[in-house]
């Protein structure tokens, strides 16, 4: 055979198709998931006995022929450490290794894109319904059905967030309701204002009125801001609209109803007057950090999270609390004075496993491990968040007085609040409508809109940019 | 070795027009392989892409539903008030930034090549800035302006009681321009320092001995001969406008902190909102890419026509000792 030389030509084209095939491999479809394997139906004869093992695994996934490597997507060394990673690996019979991968949502996003995406990933309930429309989770409702460890009855209500359209898809690592009003007793105190009742579930009005009250300034200098509240605007007008039974979103979520729904107009309205007096962190007087901080640090005089501020005020230095920790209290959520109250999680940081995994059995392993073995049970007792299964409830801190005034609360909420999560949009995330609104209550406190102008403004760009979005997914 | 031996026997051999033969140019190739391929992958690769997907409205995640929209963006782009706000904060913030960055960077420039005491030390601190992280020089920089607890009201309040400016809501475009100026001023000022220093002492001598005053020293001598350092730090100024993206969304105030209200999760002050920001939110809030690629189509034609323009200019006021063909 005569062994032609490589002709320029030749050596162009061969380069250009290297280059073009490593670039059509970025582009290409996710890996296909492993075919699953029907097992063959035997007809066991009646007279024999038959020892039944237990399920180990769900039946119509069979388990794997050898442990498999596990790419775990967005837990940090703070969620899960090495040393529990090693003891799960100890004992593993499916995983053989996990790789870390560290990132946040945009890295997501590119690994599915580039068709590599990562068999388990970590994320917030508040993002079901867009994975489920993007087909990314795993539908894990027949693992669930024949765990021994994660047992459907043994849920926290707020898992239901992963319960989308017939599928379940995931739960929470833990959650808090997420509406709770955490206070600094002495600022009411020293502000004289009659520290709120525990157990007891106050309205928007009283808090209001709580927040001009202990604001404390010197000249124009804020010292400290009443109430420094989260920005989870959506979830706030979500809540107030469930203690009617409404929501802010058509059946079918291709229209959000803001201008037109008197209610969100009034909390909208609300909030734009506790802007405007200056008594929130607001567009124009904003936080130096943000409220969590400010609360511990004192320069709030309440704030509105969940539980897991708890790790925060026990995690923090003495010296650097402006009061003894014990005034750091909590309270039930507000209320708009509606049928029922209604503090549910907003969200809640959980797993899911990829749909497309090609070691399904191996990710749900790990996943069960972490849910429900040693690492939920340290989770559980570093006081962070309420474990989303019911039986650890026992292990959250009770200890000290501040222990307990938490534990007792937040247990108080579970049992007397409404818990069902809240209805969530899978076409557009959260950040829209608190972008708009930051946007336009920025335009409002400037005295270039009215508050009308501002919220028809948030229910045009959020319904345009619904609109959009259905358009880009289904056309039309 | 060899290779390399025939490569440079093959530059060698060859006249000024004619080709150097393939059985040698091959090995160039082969050498320049691994970037070409770099180059296309990661460079040419992802701008052809981003051209194409300017014309759809890709999502950022779903290839297989993204349609051609044809000039549906770029029609959206001119129609977005938004977009023209952020393009004329850019504008605004270009005027006033980039000649103030340029002055104040060849001032230093100047000072610092003079022989005085402790030159190294000025140097040094000059340059600091600008080997220092983004996020952390924002950081410094938030608490140091912060309307209520910041360092710079407090020094205000120290000297005439009672002042208070909200310097992070109602000044945040001086701020970033403060800040810019105080990060990005020592990378231009060794620019500078290198074309002065690259003056020959005998022209300032020739001048010096014609009589020529200090000033017309640097007028005349100094100051043509910087002009290409000058002409490449207004190209490089150019090519980055409209960059700005970072340091508004860090430097944003958190209204609470559940992520929407910090972080690069932030809206900026509506004066800090740059036509970047504004591309950012499209893209990464309401998951538009197509019309984020649109957006920064425009950008960068707007970009390349300005540099022609500083180009074109260039003939009139850059003096070069070489002769330009």
């Amino acid at each position: 055979m005569t062994r032609k030389s490589l002709s320029r030509r030749d050596f162009l084209r061969l380069s250009a198709l290297t280059a073009a095939g490593a670039a059509l491999a970025g582009c290409g479809p996710a890996p296909t998931p492993t075919p699953e394997v029907v097992k063959e139906t035997v007809e066991v004869p009646v007279e024999k006995t038959v020892v039944v093992q237990p399920t180990e695994v769900p039946p119509t996934v069979p388990p794997p022929p050898a442990p498999a490597k596990v790419v775990m997507f967005g837990v940090g060394q703070g969620e899960y450490s090495d040393d529990e990673l090693n003891a799960f690996l100890a004992q593993a019979r499916y995983v053989s290794e996990v790789e870390r991968v560290e990132g946040d949502a945009t890295r997501l996003r590119a690994m599915w894109a580039a068709g590599t995406p990562p068999d388990a990933w970590r994320a917030s309930g508040a993002d079901v319904p867009q994975y489920v429309a993007l087909d990314w989770p795993l539908d894990l409702t027949e693992y669930f059905n024949t765990s021994e460890v994660l047992k459907p009855d043994d849920m926290a209500p707020a898992v239901g967030y992963f319960q989308y359209e017939g599928g379940w898809y995931g739960m929470h690592k833990d959650f808090s309701p997420d509406m709770s009003l955490q206070i600094n007793v002495a600022a009411f105190e020293e502000a004289g204002v009659p520290v709120p009742e525990e157990n007891k579930i106050y309205t928007y009005q009283d808090a209001a009125g709580w927040a001009e009250a202990l604001t404390k300034r010197e000249g124009d200098r804020t010292l400290r801001i009443g109430w420094a509240d989260n920005d989870y605007w959506d979830g706030t007008l979500q809540t107030v609209l469930m203690e009617e039974g409404q929501d802010l979103f058509v059946d079918d979520f291709t229209r959000a109803n803001i201008k037109d729904n008197e209610r969100v107009v009034e909390v909208l309205a609300y909030y734009a007057d506790l802007a405007k007096a200056n008594v929130m962190w607001n567009p124009l007087n904003p936080s130096p950090s943000w409220a969590g901080d400010d609360y511990v640090a004192g320069r709030a005089a309440f704030i509105r999270y969940g539980y897991w501020m708890h790790g925060i005020v026990i995690g923090a230095n003495e010296e650097d609390l402006p009061n003894p920790r014990d005034k750091f209290q909590m309270r039930p959520g507000l209320s708009w004075g509606g049928k029922v109250a209604v503090n549910p999680p907003l969200g809640g940081a959980g797993w899911f496993i990829a749909k497309p995994t090609q070691v399904p059995v191996s990710a749900w392993e790990l996943f069960e491990y972490y849910m429900g073995g040693p690492p939920a049970e340290n989770r559980a007792r570093s006081g962070w968040g309420l474990p989303a299964l019911k039986s650890l409830y026992a292990l959250i801190p009770q200890d000290t007085p501040l222990d307990k005034q938490w534990y007792d609360s937040v247990m108080w909420e579970l049992e007397n609040t409404v818990q069902t999560a809240r209805q969530l949009n899978p076409f557009i995330a959260t950040g829209n409508i608190n972008s708009a609104w930051v946007t336009n209550l920025e335009l409002y406190l400037k005295d270039e809109v009215t508050i009308e102008e501002a919220i028809a403004n948030v229910d045009k760009e959020v319904n345009d940019a619904l609109k959009e979005r259905i358009n880009a997914l289904y056309g039309g | 070795m060899a290779v390399i031996r025939d490569i440079q026997v093959a530059l060698r051999e060859r006249g000024p027009k004619e080709r150097i033969p393939w059985r040698k140019a091959k090995w160039f190739y082969l050498f320049i392989l691994p970037w070409m391929v770099g180059f296309l992958v990661f460079t040419l690769g992802p701008v052809l892409s981003g051209i194409f997907m300017s014309f759809t409205n890709f999502d950022g995640m779903h290839f297989d539903k993204a349609r051609f929209v044809g000039l549906y963006n770029y029609v959206e782009a001119f129609k977005d008030e938004q977009a023209w706000w952020g393009f004329n904060r850019v504008l605004y913030i270009t005027v006033v930034s980039m000649p103030l960055g340029m002055a104040i960077s060849f001032i230093a420039a100047v000072l610092l090549t003079q022989r005085v005491r402790g030159r190294g030390v000025f140097r040094t601190i000059f340059y600091i800035p600008s080997i220092l992280p983004i996020t952390a020089v924002v950081w410094v920089w938030k608490l140091m302006m912060d309307n209520n607890y910041g360092l710079v009201n407090a020094a205000l309040d120290a000297v005439k009681p009672g002042t208070y400016l909200r310097w992070l809501t109602e000044y945040p475009t001086q701020v970033l321009i403060m800040m810019g100026l105080w990060g990005a001023t020592g990378q231009a000022t060794v620019y500078y320092m290198a074309g002065l220093q690259s003056v020959p002492k005998e022209l300032d001598d020739a001048a010096l001995i014609d009589g020529a005053t200090g000033w017309q020293k640097f007028r005349f001598v100094t100051l043509p001969l910087v002009t290409p350092v000058i002409f490449y730090q207004l190209v490089m100024s150019v090519l980055g406008i409209g960059q700005i993206l970072v340091q508004p969304l860090l430097l944003a105030g958190g209204i609470g902190g559940g992520g929407g209200g910090s972080g690069l999760g932030a809206i900026p002050p509506r004066d800090n909102y740059f036509y970047m920001v504004h591309v950012f939110n499209r893209v990464f809030t309401y998951f538009r890419f197509g019309y984020g690629f649109a957006l920064l189509w425009l950008l960068f034609a707007f970009a390349l026509v300005l540099t022609l323009i500083v180009f074109g200019t260039a003939r009139y006021w850059v003096y070069y000792e070489v002769g330009q063909e």
